[in-house]
């Protein structure tokens, strides 16, 4: 601020200086939300059982004990698949390929000290994940998420394997995810050259996908795999 | 090992993923506390572009906070 107050008052003057509009932007970079779909929050930490639950685990790395931070999108074609109009109490269905890959590929790891590379697809061992209506009317369908996911490389030098749970309702006119969350709990083993620093062994590792507070801020900040957005929806380029 | 079979079943519901305890248990360790979230309470602006267009039109200066990877998204 006090070198700001250092220029020349008529230069710090409300329209004293002129942005002009960006004729284009590269789409590489400049990645939105696709029309109609829904942001996700998804928070991760290494954990250690406590005599209450858990914990977050103590890092020597930086703040590798604070959560990693990342979205999780889901377009409007995946969110009207979850306002299915068939849904019944007792009937069960999958999540879309495309949706399975992205959560295991992108998702389902340690971010807390930097940033990983994505599973590859023939790192996914395992990953089986149903979605059973607990409940459902004209207005809202709840899904229950169960299931379980293992990734390993080849040598197993890393991996992460997980059983998943949660509850999400579905508004069926809106096509929105409205209440609930998944939640993925599990081990994380190994590191890769920017997460550096991996407890030795297998940890426990917790990862919570959330409704956001801030849907707006949420819905401006791409995955962290969505460098290129075909390639994290759909995983080809 | 005795002990490690007798906690399998309070993670796991009947339907094989995780209980609602067992989940409730893990967002209370991993989902940020209204305190880590502080920082939230400024309002960034994550369109670079148009911070620029607003902080001018306001004669106001920018904080830019930069890093690689999204601050406010992944490290």
């Amino acid at each position: 601020m006090r070198e700001w107050r250092k220029l020349p008052a008529e230069r710090r003057k409300p329209g004293a200086m002129q942005v002009e509009d960006l004729d284009e932007t590269d789409d590489q970079y400049h990645r939105t939300l696709p029309k109609g779909a829904q942001a996700f929050q998804v928070f991760t930490r290494l954990l250690e059982k406590c005599d209450d639950g858990w914990k977050p685990a103590q890092c020597e790395k930086g703040r590798g004990d604070q959560p990693g931070r990342d979205h999780f999108w889901l377009t409007a074609k995946e969110l009207a698949d979850l306002a299915d109009p068939a849904a019944k109490e007792g009937s069960t269905r999958k999540f879309p390929k495309f949706v399975e890959r992205r959560i295991a590929r992108f998702h389902l790891l340690d971010n807390v000290r930097g940033e990983p590379p994505d599973w590859d697809e023939k790192e996914i061992r395992k990953f089986d994940l149903t979605l059973k209506c607990k409940k459902a009317d004209a207005k809202q369908v709840v899904w229950t998420i169960a299931g379980e996911a293992l990734m390993h490389t080849d040598g197993d030098d890393r991996g992460c394997k997980v059983t998943l749970g949660g509850e999400w309702t579905v508004d069926r006119s809106r096509k929105r995810v409205v209440a609930g969350d998944m939640v993925a709990l599990g081990e994380h083993w190994g590191e890769s050259p920017l997460t550096r620093g991996a407890p030795p062994g297998k940890t426990p590792i917790g990862i919570v996908f959330t409704l956001p507070k801030d849907e707006k801020l949420a819905s401006q900040v791409p995955p962290q795999f969505a460098r290129h957005l075909r390639y994290y929806l759909e995983q080809r380029y | 090992m005795t002990g490690m079979w007798l906690a399998l079943p309070m993670l796991l519901s009947a339907d094989a993923g995780l209980s609602a305890e067992a989940r409730d248990a893990v967002k209370a360790a991993v989902v940020p506390t209204e305190a880590d979230e502080k920082w939230l309470e400024i309002g960034w602006r994550a369109n670079l572009w148009e911070a620029r267009k607003e902080a001018a039109a306001k004669g106001k200066p920018i904080l830019l906070w930069e890093m690689d990877g999204h601050p406010l998204g992944c490290t």
